[in-house]
């Protein structure tokens, strides 16, 4: 899968040329455009819905939405980070109407230490090795099943960092968060996800 | 340093986002803490496992319908987006 060029997501220096033909809706700019962020597009809207049909029909809905509004473009305009949102709300209201059961709530960290900051209970090595294929996509099933528990918000970050490797300043544009907020909430999903796979593997060992 | 000050770490360790100083801290206490060894070790996993879970490549039928989608899309009259895409852009 080729694109065109590498997306940019940082706010243009001088305007994108792209633009000004974009807004009299030149439909072969609009096509150089598509082309051009198809694959980090779909990349966006599979890793947050996770679904295939659901990837293909938010991608649809993606390049509707912005060529219906094409026409109000701003000349400061980032192409991809712009697109990049519209396919996150469009991933984001699909996996709200399919959402089956609740999430759970993320454990509060206090929980894991005593008052000196020492851990209250063992952090054991795990069953499995790293570099074993098989162990390895055992692991990876496990993670699929637990990341349904997330709440939305961090599903979506492991989903934008760990699955679809955004950078945090990609994900900050796409998301309105700040990088340093991207972070700090990327690690709690993380160490969330550790915990909740310890647990998944001890009961299973 | 202690074992919630590691957990708090981790990622910016791994980001290279810490100095030199805590980095070596860091380094100290987890080499005398398996709690700490086992906690970093099981991290990376849970984050290198996941990456995985990717859709390496565009689906081939999305890729052969693409041109059919774009036709889709601009046959669509210009219109605002909704209230919650409120975007047009701007940095």
């Amino acid at each position: 899968m080729a694109s065109a060029e590498p997306v940019r997501y940082e706010p243009p220096v001088t305007p994108d040329p792209l633009v000004a033909r974009l807004r009299e809706r030149d439909r072969e700019a609009f096509t150089t455009l598509c082309v051009q962020h198809r694959d980090r597009l779909y990349g966006i809207a599979w890793s947050v819905t996770r679904d295939r049909e659901e990837a293909r029909d938010v991608l649809q809905e993606t390049l509707t939405s912005a060529w219906r509004s094409i026409h109000d473009l701003r000349d400061d305009v980032a192409l991809g980070a712009w697109l990049g949102r519209i396919a996150l709300n469009h991933a984001r209201m699909r996996l709200r109407t399919r959402r089956r059961k609740p999430a759970e709530p993320m454990e509060d960290i206090d929980q894991w230490f005593e008052a000196d900051g020492h851990r209250r209970d063992d952090v054991s090595a795990w069953p499995v090795r790293a570099d074993d294929a098989l162990d390895r996509a055992r692991l990876a099933k496990r993670i699929e099943a637990l990341v349904e528990r997330l709440p939305d918000d961090a599903r979506e970050l492991w989903a934008l960092a760990d699955v679809q490797h955004l950078s945090m300043q990609e994900i900050s544009e796409l998301t309105g968060l700040h990088v340093a907020n991207v972070k700090t909430r990327l690690h709690r999903t993380r160490l969330q996800l550790r915990e909740w796979l310890a647990a998944d593997l001890g009961r299973s060992a | 340093m202690n074992c919630r000050e590691l957990t708090e770490r981790v990622m910016a360790l791994r980001a290279g986002d810490l100095s030199l100083r805590a980095r070596l801290a860091l380094r100290l206490h987890a080499a005398l803490c398996d709690c700490c060894r086992n906690l970093l070790s099981t991290y990376d996993t849970t984050v290198a496992v996941s990456a995985e879970l990717a859709d390496r490549e565009i689906p081939e039928a999305v890729s052969r319908e693409f041109e059919a989608m774009m036709a889709a899309a601009m046959a669509a009259p210009a219109d605002p987006l909704p209230p919650d895409s409120d975007d047009s852009g701007g940095a």
